[in-house]
């Protein structure tokens, strides 16, 4: 039980978002993803 | 379609800032804000439809999902639209009704860097999408088409990404049916952002509607092709902070209250059985931690950013041209669509004393100080303002630029006669907020004309898309006429 409390607060330590710098491996790999939908909006009024 | 140059500029300077290969993926629904178009909006909105789709292809966009309002103008317009995108329209179940081939492609393999990365189209299935007797065209269900594909895709593919204008429902049901797709990209018809959510082995994500968000991810993605539970670990402290409060509370009744009274306090029993129901939570989570510590397995992660595109934000020099000059030729198809009109006198609701509406000036010999002060506000030179940026012939924006609905009252329901209102008719008049007062005016009836417009009236123009900085008790202070005050 102890074991599993040392663990837990470990890893409620690790920071969200963790990344690899070097992910040179196959099968690695960093990428950026852009998305979006339903463009037809009103962002900027018609007058 | 504002926000585009805006979108373009955002994306450029985080294209720039990250040198790492890169997708820009759409769910759909881009090119009309309906499903299903008048005749009379047909032609501006096939324009803004070009428009955004030369603004996607300055932008680099790599492929969009058909969703079911990329189809109101027909398929043979979308048909003929895809062939001048520089990038793929993508729809699985959207096939010939003949031979069950594709309209579009159905996905896209992208090699990034060290990875294959594959892109599958969905366009929702729910019964709304009626297609011509002229198109040879079917909408087929996911469960028919989509686990082959992922099949497929899988062993070509380390990360496969579906778009999806499915509803959040429907898109749960498909990433517990398939662990094998990474990420549903969501185009449903819903007004906010959606943070990624893991569903099963997928992550749902979406920005908000009508184009105020772009979502972006770094994304690091790695040989177990799995993400990584840091929600557990964020959701696990959640609870425990919970877990403490709950006991404190817990604590406090059992020292103010007699042993024997416990049982019949109500407070006392339900946060008893919701400290029962977060130790069951917190076991679980615990156990999901400690089992993938000791898988071994390294977790693909992300951050995920949502950038609201708002209206001071820089746009993108040559998007931004696609735009006015799209706006410009709404705007001149309009006035064609006027003069047409015109020379066709087809059009008897333009004769003013044949209307529900009268005009502002009518009111004004009985309400001069109401008729000044409303003079003074934003309502009365709204159709100036369109004219000055030379979009008073734009259908899409002048049903809030004119007096010619009140409730379930418009002056017609062919679109076009906006485009020929009478001067008296060219504000936001007195009428758009009292009622028509054509009969008020005759017979001095005050049950004929409305004294406070309510929520409704405001929200058909001011809606949370257009004016989400609208608050009714407020806002309605600001043009209340002398007399109601």
């Amino acid at each position: 039980m102890i074991r599993l409390l040392v663990l837990i607060l470990m890893l409620s330590l690790m920071p969200a978002g963790i990344f690899v710098a070097d992910a040179s491996v196959t099968g690695e790999q960093n990428l950026l993803l852009f998305y979006s939908n339903d463009v037809t909006g009103e962002t900027e009024p018609c007058g | 379609m504002g926000g585009l140059s805006k979108k373009a500029y955002q994306l450029e300077k985080i294209r720039g800032l990250h040198e790492l290969p890169g997708l820009t993926l759409d769910g759909g629904n881009l090119l009309f804000k309906q499903q299903r178009l008048s005749p009379g909006l047909l032609q501006q909105a096939k324009i803004t439809a070009a428009g955004i789709i030369d603004s996607y292809n300055s932008m680099k966009y790599d492929a969009v999902a058909v969703g079911k309002n990329d189809l109101a103008a027909g398929l043979s317009f979308l048909q003929n639209q895809s062939a001048r995108s520089e990038f793929p329209w993508l729809s699985v179940n959207l096939v010939r009704k003949s031979d069950q081939g594709p309209l579009f492609s159905a996905a896209l393999i992208r090699r990034m860097g060290n990875i294959s990365v594959g892109v599958i189209g969905l366009t929702a299935h729910d019964g709304s999408i009626q297609f011509g007797e002229n198109e040879d065209a079917e909408l087929l269900p996911w469960q028919e088409v989509l686990p082959d594909i992922v099949t497929d895709l899988t062993e070509k593919c380390d990360l496969l990404i579906l778009l999806s204008n499915n509803v959040s429902n429907e898109n749960e049901k498909i990433a517990e049916a398939l662990p094998d797709i990474h990420m549903i990209i969501q185009s449903s018809p819903r007004s906010g952002n959606i943070a990624p959510k893991l569903t099963n082995k997928s992550l749902i994500v979406q920005t908000g509607k009508q184009g105020k968000y772009l979502g972006w991810m770094l994304i690091n993605w790695q040989k177990s092709k799995t993400w990584g539970h840091t929600g557990a670990a964020k959701e696990l402290a959640t609870k425990k902070r919970e877990l403490d409060g709950i006991s404190g509370r817990i604590s406090r009744i059992e020292r103010h209250e007699r042993k024997q009274d416990l049982p019949a306090n109500a407070n006392y029993q339900k946060l008893l059985a919701a400290r029962e129901t977060l130790f069951s939570e917190i076991i679980f989570l615990e156990n999901e931690l400690h089992d993938l510590k000791e898988s071994g397995l390294t977790f693909s992660t992300f951050e995920n950013h949502f950038i609201p595109l708002e209206v001071n934000l820089p746009d993108q020099p040559d998007v931004k041209k696609i735009v006015e000059t799209t706006k410009l030729s709404v705007n001149q198809a309009g006035r064609n669509q006027a003069e047409e009109s015109a020379i066709s006198s087809a059009m008897p609701e333009l004769q003013l004393e044949k209307l529900p509406f009268t005009g502002w000036e009518t009111c004004a010999p009985c309400h001069s100080a109401q008729t000044s002060f409303w003079r003074k506000t934003g309502h009365a030179s709204a159709y100036q303002t369109l004219a000055s940026e030379e979009q008073q012939f734009n259908l899409d924006c002048l049903p809030c630029h004119v007096t010619g609905e009140y409730k379930d009252i418009r002056i017609s329901n062919n679109d076009t006669v906006l485009l020929s209102l009478p001067a008296q008719l060219q504000q936001v008049g007195c009428e758009v907020c009292h009622g028509p007062g054509r009969n008020h005016a005759a017979t001095r009836d005050t049950n004929a004309i409305f004294r406070k417009p309510d929520i409704s009236i405001c929200t058909r123009c001011h809606t949370a898309e257009r004016d989400e900085n609208f608050k009714y008790d407020n806002d309605i202070e600001l043009i209340a006429c002398p007399a109601s005050k």
